[in-house]
Protein backbone atom coordinates (compact mmCIF):
# COMPACT_ATOMS: atom_id res chain seq x y z
CA UNK A 1 0.00 0.00 0.00
CA UNK A 2 1.31 3.45 -0.87
CA UNK A 3 1.96 6.03 1.82
CA UNK A 4 -0.62 8.43 0.35
CA UNK A 5 -3.30 5.75 0.57
CA UNK A 6 -2.46 5.09 4.22
CA UNK A 7 -2.66 8.79 5.13
CA UNK A 8 -5.96 9.08 3.31
CA UNK A 9 -7.28 6.09 5.25
CA UNK A 10 -6.17 7.66 8.55
CA UNK A 11 -7.84 10.98 7.76
CA UNK A 12 -11.01 9.19 6.73
CA UNK A 13 -11.06 7.23 9.96
CA UNK A 14 -10.55 10.38 12.05
CA UNK A 15 -13.41 12.10 10.24
CA UNK A 16 -15.68 9.05 10.72
CA UNK A 17 -14.88 8.93 14.44
CA UNK A 18 -15.49 12.65 14.87
CA UNK A 19 -18.80 12.49 13.01
CA UNK A 20 -19.84 9.49 15.10
CA UNK A 21 -19.02 11.30 18.35
CA UNK A 22 -20.81 14.41 17.13
CA UNK A 23 -23.96 12.43 16.33
CA UNK A 24 -23.91 10.73 19.74
CA UNK A 25 -23.42 14.13 21.40
CA UNK A 26 -26.34 15.68 19.53
CA UNK A 27 -28.64 12.73 20.30
CA UNK A 28 -27.63 12.80 23.95
CA UNK A 29 -28.08 16.56 24.24
CA UNK A 30 -31.55 16.60 22.70
CA UNK A 31 -32.83 13.57 24.60
CA UNK A 32 -31.55 15.00 27.90
CA UNK A 33 -33.10 18.40 27.15
CA UNK A 34 -36.39 16.80 26.12
CA UNK A 35 -36.44 14.62 29.23
CA UNK A 36 -35.84 17.51 31.59
CA UNK A 37 -38.43 19.66 29.80
CA UNK A 38 -41.01 16.88 30.12
CA UNK A 39 -40.19 16.49 33.81
CA UNK A 40 -40.45 20.24 34.34
CA UNK A 41 -43.79 20.37 32.55
CA UNK A 42 -45.16 17.47 34.61
CA UNK A 43 -43.96 19.15 37.80
CA UNK A 44 -45.77 22.37 36.85
CA UNK A 45 -48.93 20.40 36.06
CA UNK A 46 -48.80 18.81 39.51
CA UNK A 47 -48.30 22.20 41.15
CA UNK A 48 -51.28 23.59 39.25
CA UNK A 49 -53.40 20.64 40.44
CA UNK A 50 -52.39 21.26 44.05
CA UNK A 51 -53.18 24.97 43.65
CA UNK A 52 -56.59 24.05 42.25
CA UNK A 53 -57.26 21.69 45.17
CA UNK A 54 -56.26 24.39 47.67
CA UNK A 55 -58.45 26.91 45.85
CA UNK A 56 -61.44 24.55 46.20
CA UNK A 57 -60.76 24.12 49.91
CA UNK A 58 -60.67 27.91 50.28
CA UNK A 59 -63.98 28.55 48.52
CA UNK A 60 -66.47 30.23 50.89
CA UNK A 61 -69.18 28.26 49.03
CA UNK A 62 -67.98 25.00 50.64
CA UNK A 63 -65.69 26.01 53.49
CA UNK A 64 -66.87 25.48 57.07
CA UNK A 65 -68.23 28.63 58.61
CA UNK A 66 -68.67 27.36 62.14
CA UNK A 67 -66.20 28.38 64.81
CA UNK A 68 -66.46 24.86 66.22
CA UNK A 69 -65.16 23.38 63.01
CA UNK A 70 -62.42 25.88 62.26
CA UNK A 71 -59.71 24.70 59.91
CA UNK A 72 -59.72 23.37 56.39
CA UNK A 73 -62.96 21.44 56.55
CA UNK A 74 -65.79 21.25 54.05
CA UNK A 75 -69.36 21.89 55.10
CA UNK A 76 -71.44 18.90 53.96
CA UNK A 77 -74.62 20.90 53.36
CA UNK A 78 -72.83 23.62 51.36
CA UNK A 79 -71.01 20.97 49.33
CA UNK A 80 -74.24 19.14 48.48
CA UNK A 81 -75.90 22.40 47.40
CA UNK A 82 -73.02 23.53 45.17
CA UNK A 83 -72.63 20.06 43.69
CA UNK A 84 -76.36 19.97 42.86
CA UNK A 85 -76.16 23.37 41.20
CA UNK A 86 -73.09 22.65 39.11
CA UNK A 87 -74.36 19.23 38.01
CA UNK A 88 -77.91 20.31 37.17
CA UNK A 89 -79.06 18.77 33.89
CA UNK A 90 -80.51 22.11 32.78
CA UNK A 91 -77.28 24.06 32.32
CA UNK A 92 -79.17 26.94 30.68
CA UNK A 93 -80.64 27.80 34.04
CA UNK A 94 -77.24 27.99 35.73
CA UNK A 95 -75.32 29.46 32.80
CA UNK A 96 -73.78 32.41 34.70
CA UNK A 97 -72.71 30.16 37.57
CA UNK A 98 -71.36 27.55 35.16
CA UNK A 99 -69.38 30.23 33.31
CA UNK A 100 -67.95 31.53 36.58
CA UNK A 101 -66.84 28.13 37.88
CA UNK A 102 -65.65 27.12 34.41
CA UNK A 103 -63.30 30.11 34.44
CA UNK A 104 -62.22 29.31 38.00
CA UNK A 105 -61.57 25.57 37.63
CA UNK A 106 -60.87 25.16 33.90
CA UNK A 107 -60.78 21.63 32.51
CA UNK A 108 -60.96 19.47 35.63
CA UNK A 109 -62.88 16.88 37.60
CA UNK A 110 -63.26 17.74 41.27
CA UNK A 111 -64.67 15.17 43.66
CA UNK A 112 -64.94 14.91 47.42
CA UNK A 113 -64.62 11.32 48.61
CA UNK A 114 -65.54 10.17 52.08
CA UNK A 115 -63.96 6.75 52.83
CA UNK A 116 -66.02 4.17 54.73
CA UNK A 117 -64.66 5.13 58.14
CA UNK A 118 -67.22 5.68 60.90
CA UNK A 119 -70.01 5.61 58.30
CA UNK A 120 -70.74 4.64 54.70
CA UNK A 121 -68.54 5.69 51.77
CA UNK A 122 -69.75 8.80 49.97
CA UNK A 123 -68.71 10.59 46.81
CA UNK A 124 -69.67 14.10 45.71
CA UNK A 125 -68.84 15.17 42.16
CA UNK A 126 -68.45 18.89 42.58
CA UNK A 127 -67.38 19.78 39.06
CA UNK A 128 -66.64 17.94 35.82
CA UNK A 129 -65.49 19.44 32.55
CA UNK A 130 -63.28 17.31 30.31
CA UNK A 131 -62.31 18.54 26.85
CA UNK A 132 -63.33 16.38 23.88
CA UNK A 133 -59.87 16.52 22.36
CA UNK A 134 -56.88 14.46 23.45
CA UNK A 135 -55.75 15.40 26.94
CA UNK A 136 -53.04 14.79 29.48
CA UNK A 137 -54.18 14.65 33.08
CA UNK A 138 -52.67 14.96 36.52
CA UNK A 139 -54.38 13.90 39.72
CA UNK A 140 -53.96 15.14 43.28
CA UNK A 141 -55.36 14.10 46.63
CA UNK A 142 -55.64 16.42 49.60
CA UNK A 143 -57.20 15.28 52.84
CA UNK A 144 -59.79 17.32 54.62
CA UNK A 145 -62.79 16.69 56.84
CA UNK A 146 -66.46 16.77 55.93
CA UNK A 147 -68.37 18.64 58.59
CA UNK A 148 -72.00 17.79 59.34
CA UNK A 149 -73.49 20.95 60.88
CA UNK A 150 -76.54 19.02 62.14
CA UNK A 151 -74.70 16.40 64.20
CA UNK A 152 -71.64 18.66 64.57
CA UNK A 153 -69.28 15.84 63.64
CA UNK A 154 -66.40 15.69 61.19
CA UNK A 155 -65.54 12.76 58.94
CA UNK A 156 -62.22 12.12 57.25
CA UNK A 157 -62.53 12.95 53.55
CA UNK A 158 -60.25 13.74 50.63
CA UNK A 159 -60.41 16.05 47.69
CA UNK A 160 -59.77 14.18 44.45
CA UNK A 161 -58.74 16.68 41.77
CA UNK A 162 -57.95 15.69 38.17
CA UNK A 163 -56.76 18.50 35.94
CA UNK A 164 -56.81 18.12 32.14
CA UNK A 165 -54.47 19.76 29.69
CA UNK A 166 -55.19 19.73 25.96
CA UNK A 167 -52.33 18.01 24.17
CA UNK A 168 -50.85 20.18 21.40
CA UNK A 169 -50.07 18.23 18.23
CA UNK B 1 3.52 2.98 8.59
CA UNK B 2 3.62 -0.75 9.19
CA UNK B 3 0.54 -2.95 9.35
CA UNK B 4 1.12 -3.49 13.06
CA UNK B 5 1.22 0.24 13.76
CA UNK B 6 -2.04 0.62 11.82
CA UNK B 7 -3.72 -2.07 13.87
CA UNK B 8 -2.56 -0.43 17.11
CA UNK B 9 -3.92 2.90 15.99
CA UNK B 10 -7.31 1.40 15.16
CA UNK B 11 -7.37 -0.35 18.53
CA UNK B 12 -6.58 2.91 20.30
CA UNK B 13 -9.32 4.72 18.44
CA UNK B 14 -11.81 1.99 19.35
CA UNK B 15 -10.87 2.22 23.03
CA UNK B 16 -11.29 6.00 23.05
CA UNK B 17 -14.60 5.58 21.27
CA UNK B 18 -15.88 3.02 23.79
CA UNK B 19 -14.84 5.17 26.73
CA UNK B 20 -16.60 8.21 25.19
CA UNK B 21 -19.81 6.24 24.57
CA UNK B 22 -19.71 4.75 28.07
CA UNK B 23 -19.23 8.17 29.62
CA UNK B 24 -22.10 9.66 27.64
CA UNK B 25 -24.41 6.80 28.59
CA UNK B 26 -23.45 7.18 32.25
CA UNK B 27 -24.17 10.92 32.18
CA UNK B 28 -27.46 10.36 30.35
CA UNK B 29 -28.77 7.84 32.88
CA UNK B 30 -27.56 9.79 35.88
CA UNK B 31 -29.37 12.91 34.59
CA UNK B 32 -32.66 11.29 33.55
CA UNK B 33 -32.82 8.82 36.45
CA UNK B 34 -33.14 11.48 39.15
CA UNK B 35 -36.20 13.27 37.80
CA UNK B 36 -39.16 14.06 40.02
CA UNK B 37 -37.37 14.33 43.37
CA UNK B 38 -38.73 17.73 44.25
CA UNK B 39 -42.15 16.80 42.91
CA UNK B 40 -42.38 13.62 44.94
CA UNK B 41 -41.28 15.45 48.05
CA UNK B 42 -43.86 18.18 47.49
CA UNK B 43 -46.70 15.69 46.91
CA UNK B 44 -45.61 13.55 49.83
CA UNK B 45 -45.58 16.48 52.21
CA UNK B 46 -48.92 18.04 51.27
CA UNK B 47 -50.63 14.64 51.34
CA UNK B 48 -49.08 13.58 54.64
CA UNK B 49 -49.66 16.87 56.41
CA UNK B 50 -53.27 17.08 55.25
CA UNK B 51 -53.80 13.46 56.38
CA UNK B 52 -52.58 13.95 59.96
CA UNK B 53 -54.44 17.28 60.28
CA UNK B 54 -57.73 15.78 59.07
CA UNK B 55 -57.34 12.58 61.07
CA UNK B 56 -56.80 14.61 64.25
CA UNK B 57 -59.93 16.69 63.62
CA UNK B 58 -62.21 13.78 62.67
CA UNK B 59 -64.88 12.70 65.14
CA UNK B 60 -64.89 9.26 66.73
CA UNK B 61 -67.45 7.78 69.12
CA UNK B 62 -65.97 6.51 72.37
CA UNK B 63 -68.16 5.29 75.23
CA UNK B 64 -71.24 6.62 73.43
CA UNK B 65 -69.87 10.16 73.17
CA UNK B 66 -68.29 11.86 70.15
CA UNK B 67 -64.70 13.08 70.55
CA UNK B 68 -62.10 14.25 68.10
CA UNK B 69 -59.13 11.93 67.53
CA UNK B 70 -56.97 14.73 68.95
CA UNK B 71 -58.90 14.70 72.25
CA UNK B 72 -58.50 10.94 72.62
CA UNK B 73 -54.78 11.11 71.84
CA UNK B 74 -54.49 13.78 74.53
CA UNK B 75 -56.25 11.41 76.96
CA UNK B 76 -53.95 8.51 76.10
CA UNK B 77 -50.88 10.73 76.50
CA UNK B 78 -52.12 12.00 79.87
CA UNK B 79 -53.19 8.53 81.02
CA UNK B 80 -56.79 9.61 81.74
CA UNK B 81 -59.56 7.11 81.01
CA UNK B 82 -63.01 8.52 80.33
CA UNK B 83 -63.61 5.79 77.72
CA UNK B 84 -61.60 2.93 76.11
CA UNK B 85 -59.57 5.51 74.18
CA UNK B 86 -56.68 3.30 73.08
CA UNK B 87 -58.85 0.60 71.45
CA UNK B 88 -61.10 3.20 69.85
CA UNK B 89 -58.17 5.14 68.47
CA UNK B 90 -56.39 2.05 67.14
CA UNK B 91 -59.51 0.89 65.39
CA UNK B 92 -60.21 4.35 63.90
CA UNK B 93 -56.64 4.94 62.74
CA UNK B 94 -56.43 1.46 61.21
CA UNK B 95 -59.73 1.94 59.37
CA UNK B 96 -58.64 5.35 58.07
CA UNK B 97 -55.32 4.02 56.80
CA UNK B 98 -56.82 0.88 55.26
CA UNK B 99 -59.37 2.96 53.35
CA UNK B 100 -56.92 5.50 51.90
CA UNK B 101 -53.14 5.18 52.03
CA UNK B 102 -53.10 1.36 51.82
CA UNK B 103 -54.94 1.03 48.49
CA UNK B 104 -52.93 3.97 47.12
CA UNK B 105 -49.72 1.98 47.58
CA UNK B 106 -48.04 4.38 50.00
CA UNK B 107 -45.40 3.07 52.38
CA UNK B 108 -46.04 4.73 55.69
CA UNK B 109 -45.51 4.49 59.41
CA UNK B 110 -47.89 6.35 61.72
CA UNK B 111 -46.91 6.88 65.33
CA UNK B 112 -47.89 9.04 68.27
CA UNK B 113 -44.72 10.46 69.78
CA UNK B 114 -43.89 12.42 72.90
CA UNK B 115 -40.83 14.67 72.75
CA UNK B 116 -38.98 15.45 75.96
CA UNK B 117 -35.91 17.58 75.30
CA UNK B 118 -33.99 15.78 72.55
CA UNK B 119 -35.56 12.42 73.35
CA UNK B 120 -38.55 11.03 71.49
CA UNK B 121 -40.66 8.06 72.54
CA UNK B 122 -43.75 6.49 71.06
CA UNK B 123 -46.66 6.37 73.48
CA UNK B 124 -49.57 4.08 74.15
CA UNK B 125 -50.66 3.16 70.67
CA UNK B 126 -49.14 0.64 68.32
CA UNK B 127 -47.09 1.70 65.31
CA UNK B 128 -49.26 1.60 62.22
CA UNK B 129 -47.65 0.50 58.96
CA UNK B 130 -48.95 -0.67 55.61
CA UNK B 131 -47.57 -4.19 56.03
CA UNK B 132 -44.64 -3.72 53.68
CA UNK B 133 -42.75 -2.03 56.51
CA UNK B 134 -42.17 -3.67 59.86
CA UNK B 135 -43.32 -1.46 62.75
CA UNK B 136 -39.77 -0.60 63.79
CA UNK B 137 -38.48 -0.21 60.25
CA UNK B 138 -37.55 3.08 58.59
CA UNK B 139 -37.63 3.81 54.88
CA UNK B 140 -33.98 4.06 53.99
CA UNK B 141 -32.63 1.30 56.15
CA UNK B 142 -34.00 -2.25 56.16
CA UNK B 143 -32.39 -2.87 59.57
CA UNK B 144 -34.46 -0.09 61.11
CA UNK B 145 -31.63 1.95 62.58
CA UNK B 146 -31.63 5.00 60.32
CA UNK B 147 -33.85 7.97 61.14
CA UNK B 148 -33.82 9.12 57.50
CA UNK B 149 -37.33 8.79 56.16
CA UNK B 150 -38.19 10.67 53.02
CA UNK B 151 -40.91 12.74 54.65
CA UNK B 152 -42.36 13.08 58.13
CA UNK B 153 -45.40 15.21 58.90
CA UNK B 154 -46.51 16.04 62.43
CA UNK B 155 -49.75 17.21 63.93
CA UNK B 156 -49.04 18.81 67.30
CA UNK B 157 -51.67 17.79 69.85
CA UNK B 158 -52.60 20.86 71.85
CA UNK B 159 -53.00 20.84 75.62
CA UNK B 160 -51.18 17.55 76.12
CA UNK B 161 -48.57 18.96 78.49
CA UNK B 162 -45.37 17.74 76.86
CA UNK B 163 -44.92 17.98 73.11
CA UNK B 164 -47.13 15.17 71.78
CA UNK B 165 -47.70 14.75 68.07
CA UNK B 166 -49.31 12.41 65.56
CA UNK B 167 -46.62 11.67 62.99
CA UNK B 168 -46.91 10.17 59.54
CA UNK B 169 -43.68 9.03 57.91
CA UNK B 170 -43.74 8.17 54.24
CA UNK B 171 -41.26 6.42 52.03
CA UNK B 172 -42.70 6.81 48.56
CA UNK B 173 -45.88 7.45 46.64
CA UNK B 174 -46.86 4.99 43.97
CA UNK B 175 -49.15 6.01 41.14
CA UNK B 176 -52.77 5.74 42.11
Amino acid sequence: MRRGQIEFGESLMVVIVLVFLLIIGIVFYFSATQGSLRGEQQYREEIESVKLAKAVLGLPEVRCGSYDAAGTCIDGLKLAALSRMLNASDKEFDEPAWAYYGRLFGYATIKVNVPPVGGPAEEYVLYHDKPDTETASSRQFIFTTLYDPVSETQRLAYLNVTRYTVVQR
Amino acid sequence: MSRRAQAEMIGLVLIVLLIAVGFLLYVKFSVTGKGGGAQESYETTQLGQSFVNSLAKSTVTCGGVGYSVEELVRDVAAGTTRCPAEQTLESRINDSLHATLDPWGINYRLVVVRKTGDREETIGLANFTNGRLRPEQRCDDPRGTSPMDRAADDYLVTGAGASVSIRLEQCAIANV
